[in-house]
């Protein structure tokens, strides 16, 4: 299959340590806490129908997607008795309206979705989210691209370094994933289906490759090279086609799902189950790598625990990929749909200074957005945020590469993180507020 | 409970830092160096350390104070080592050494400290304590020798005198001027001097003389993509078909366009100080046009002024114009 190439990305180095070929599956205890936040990245307050002392089962709905935004079900992952509907911790948002749930014994079975006619009716149900690590709901994908996509991208490239989850998924579970993507592609009436998997993912993938060559089903195998699984990217470099600034894939027809999203989608559709556990790779500077089933509102604290890891010999933890994870400093935040693996590192590389941009441009090199990191970054470090906006700072895709790069240690893509998060909504609201004062 | 280290994403750093660029600016600057070590002698070594000696303890004073620590260990980084590498190279051979002290100090501290600091100055600090010193010493600065025993007839701790070792003579580029200001004609193709000059014997700036020494750091600095290959380009190919141009047009007043890039700084120029970040454009359409910029600066100096040699002032008119031009040739954003 020809490639379109792009600018810029980097090679990492891979570090692909767990075995892609076995997914263990974490055991439940008696009496553990598990933690349901309300809030997630793109998704926010659902609303909690269940009370404290209230007995539930794995699969049971205990929070409603709100009317507002975009919001999605929340079902609880195991069997037991609501401990508390109160503040709980967050990996990312620190704290958060949350449900707390201690489970008893565990039936093994779970209460299966409503049947619906719909697949976007099932899909919001079984509350899937897209599990590459952002979290947009994979409801409005499929609802924005309904009757107007023509080619469907399953993203099996894990181009960050530790991740072997997705292809644990891709050689394990290669029937199913056929079996929906063939489904979604009746459903939803697209022409063509390419699977994009990272470059040399050796024999393992045989299985799916020759079951998606039965199937009229096309694969592309990416060069390696960090972030050509970016949405944008991925898109122009299978069909050459420009996503527009703030656009969305559908506005160029294509919709892109994440394998592991296409294996949620499996389970809600064919076993009526919803998400309520996912794979995720246990790597680092451990010993005993693997991929493992990990319950959703599982603690990172239990979770060690359960496989023998000694937190205290680890100075970081990162739940996600070594480019865009977040690190964590409590052993009580839960695992939720977004998160891929958890890292423990031992890390010992000193903590540079920011020194003074030496203008190299190797950040301008690397970004795949064709922004210049320093530039937004300088603009940002002298309160001019609307230069920051016109030189396309909401473009930014949070890869990492410009302060991979950066030979003068800046936090080119933190500082850009921060503004996007926080500065650029106060500047859109200041002028606006000053356009109306000024219209008077 | 063990406390664990919170840190912003990306959670990984590549190997590139500051301190490994210019470790392998400083190893493409050798073979010139080097060369012009064994072509001059040991002079030249003493030049060479005290330059450096120079620059690395106004860098050191001056972060020293702007940070309120005793920052020694960045003095054994010699920050300024590679400006003041490159003010020798630029200098004629044999010269008193309170000049070299004088456009070290003028580089590092007018040039660079003044301006902020590393990562802040507006023009190349090297070549602003070079044509500091041109002017100021401008005698001195019009001598050129032609050395006639190396370092290795001579033993290491010889001396060069003149003009015991050494002829006073002038560059091919000067003589060019005085033939054509006394009414003489040069010959169409010099085509003698090629091979002298490539090699580098031939009088000349001390670091400038050999071109395929100095190639052979260029290299060094376009493979390990240190510097942006667009300038070197852009400044040579302006160069080259401007000198063809005008010599096309003016054979016999004006040198042959092999001999014009072969002798005088334009190699050292566009590979090693035009391509330094701090005072180049940081795009690549910026690179390309900032190349230009230089290579026809100089050129048009060398041919229509009463200088002999224009690419230093070329590079600083152009470094003046990097903020205009980074402004006009921001890149597109993907999509956008």
């Amino acid at each position: 299959m020809k490639l379109y190439s792009i600018k810029g990305g980097i090679k990492l180095k891979q570090n692909k340590f767990a075995d892609a070929n076995i997914i263990n599956t974490l055991p439940v205890l008696d009496g553990e806490l598990f933690y349901y936040p309300l809030s997630n990245s793109f998704c926010n307050n659902s609303i909690p129908v269940v009370e404290k002392g209230a007995v539930v089962k794995a699969g049971d709905v205990i929070a409603k997607a709100s009317e507002t935004g975009f919001s999605i079900d929340i079902h609880s992952s195991v069997d037991g008795i609501v401990e508390d509907v109160t503040q709980i911790k967050h990996s990312k948002l620190m704290h958060t309206e949350g449900i707390i749930i201690k489970a008893s014994e565990q039936s093994g079975d779970y209460s299966k979705l409503a049947p619906t006619k719909d697949i976007v009716d099932t899909i919001k149900n079984a509350g899937i989210l897209g599990m590459g690590g952002a979290g947009f709901p994979s409801y409005v994908k499929f609802f924005s691209s309904k009757s107007k996509v023509d080619t469907l991208i399953i993203n099996a490239s894990e181009s960050e370094p530790y991740l072997t989850c997705d292809q644990s998924i891709l050689i394990n579970k290669a029937d199913e994933l056929i079996e929906t993507i063939l489904f979604i592609q009746k459903e939803l009436d697209i022409k063509r289906v390419i699977v994009a998997l990272e470059g040399n993912t050796t024999e393992q993938t045989d299985k799916l490759k020759q079951l998606a060559k039965d199937n009229s089903i096309d694969i592309a195998e990416l060069p390696r090279k960090y972030p050509y699984s970016g949405e944008k990217q991925l898109i122009y470099v299978l069909l050459g086609r420009t996503v527009k600034k703030g656009e969305l894939p559908s506005s160029v027809n294509v919709m892109i799902q994440n394998v592991s999203t296409i294996y949620g989608i499996y389970e809600a559709i064919k076993k009526s189950k919803p998400v309520i556990d996912r794979v995720i790779t246990v790597s680092g500077d451990i010993d005993n790598h693997q991929n493992i089933v990990v319950k959703m509102g599982t603690t990172v604290r239990s979770l060690l625990e359960k496989l023998n890891l000694d937190p205290e010999k680890y100075n970081r933890i990162i739940l996600g990929g070594l480019m865009t994870g977040t690190s964590i400093a409590d052993l009580d935040v839960p695992i939720l749909k977004t998160v891929s693996s958890i890292l423990l590192l031992n890390d010992k590389s000193k903590n540079h200074e920011e020194e003074a941009c030496a203008r190299c441009g190797r950040c301008i090199d690397v970004c795949v957005m064709g922004l210049s990191p320093t530039g937004i970054k300088n603009s940002i470090m002298q309160g001019d945020i609307g230069q920051a906006i016109d030189d396309d700072i909401m473009s930014c895709i949070e890869c990492g590469c410009c302060s991979y790069v950066c030979i003068s240690h800046r936090k080119l893509m933190e500082s850009i993180q921060y503004a996007k998060n926080f500065l650029v909504k106060d500047h859109i609201a200041a002028t606006e507020n000053d356009k109306a004062v000024g219209g008077k | 409970m063990s406390s664990f280290l919170m840190k912003l994403p990306p959670h990984q750093h590549g190997k590139y830092e500051t301190k490994y660029t210019f470790f392998i600016l400083s190893a493409a600057m050798l073979p010139a160096i080097l060369f012009s070590i064994f072509y001059y002698g040991y002079r030249m070594l003493f030049a060479y350390i005290l330059t450096m000696g120079v620059c690395s303890f106004t860098e050191w004073v001056y972060e020293s104070i702007k940070y309120k620590k005793d920052y020694l260990e960045r003095f054994l980084e010699f920050k300024g080592s590679v400006t003041a590498a490159l003010i020798v190279m630029t200098l004629p051979p044999i010269l008193p050494y309170y000049v070299y002290v004088v456009a070290a100090l003028i580089a590092s501290i007018i040039a660079k400290q003044l301006f902020g600091g590393f990562g802040r100055n507006v023009y190349n600090p090297a070549i602003t304590g070079r044509i500091a010193v041109l002017v100021g010493y401008s005698s001195l600065m019009s001598t050129f020798y032609l050395p006639t025993s190396n370092i290795l007839e001579n033993g290491l701790f010889n001396i060069t005198t003149v003009p015991i070792d050494a002829i006073s003579m002038a560059t091919t580029l000067t003589a060019a001027k005085e033939t054509v200001a006394s009414g003489g004609t040069l010959p169409i193709l010099m085509t003698d001097t090629w091979l002298p000059s490539f090699l580098g014997f031939i009088p000349g700036a001390a670091g400038e003389v050999s071109a395929l020494a100095l190639l052979i750091g260029g290299a060094l600095i376009l493979i390990t993509r240190i510097g942006a290959w667009r300038i070197p380009f852009a400044c040579l190919t302006t160069f080259l078909v401007l000198a063809t141009v005008f010599w096309y047009f003016n054979q016999g007043y004006v040198l042959d366009p092999i001999t014009q890039v072969l002798s005088g700084g334009i190699i050292l120029g566009s590979f090693f100080m035009a391509t330094d970040f701090v005072t180049s454009p940081l795009y690549s359409k910026g690179k390309i046009i900032f190349g230009i910029g230089c290579g026809a600066l100089a050129i048009m100096i060398r041919i229509f002024s009463s200088y002999p040699e224009g690419i230093g002032f070329s590079i600083l008119l152009m470094n003046s114009l990097v903020p205009l031009i980074d402004r006009y040739t921001k890149p597109r954003s993907f999509g956008g």
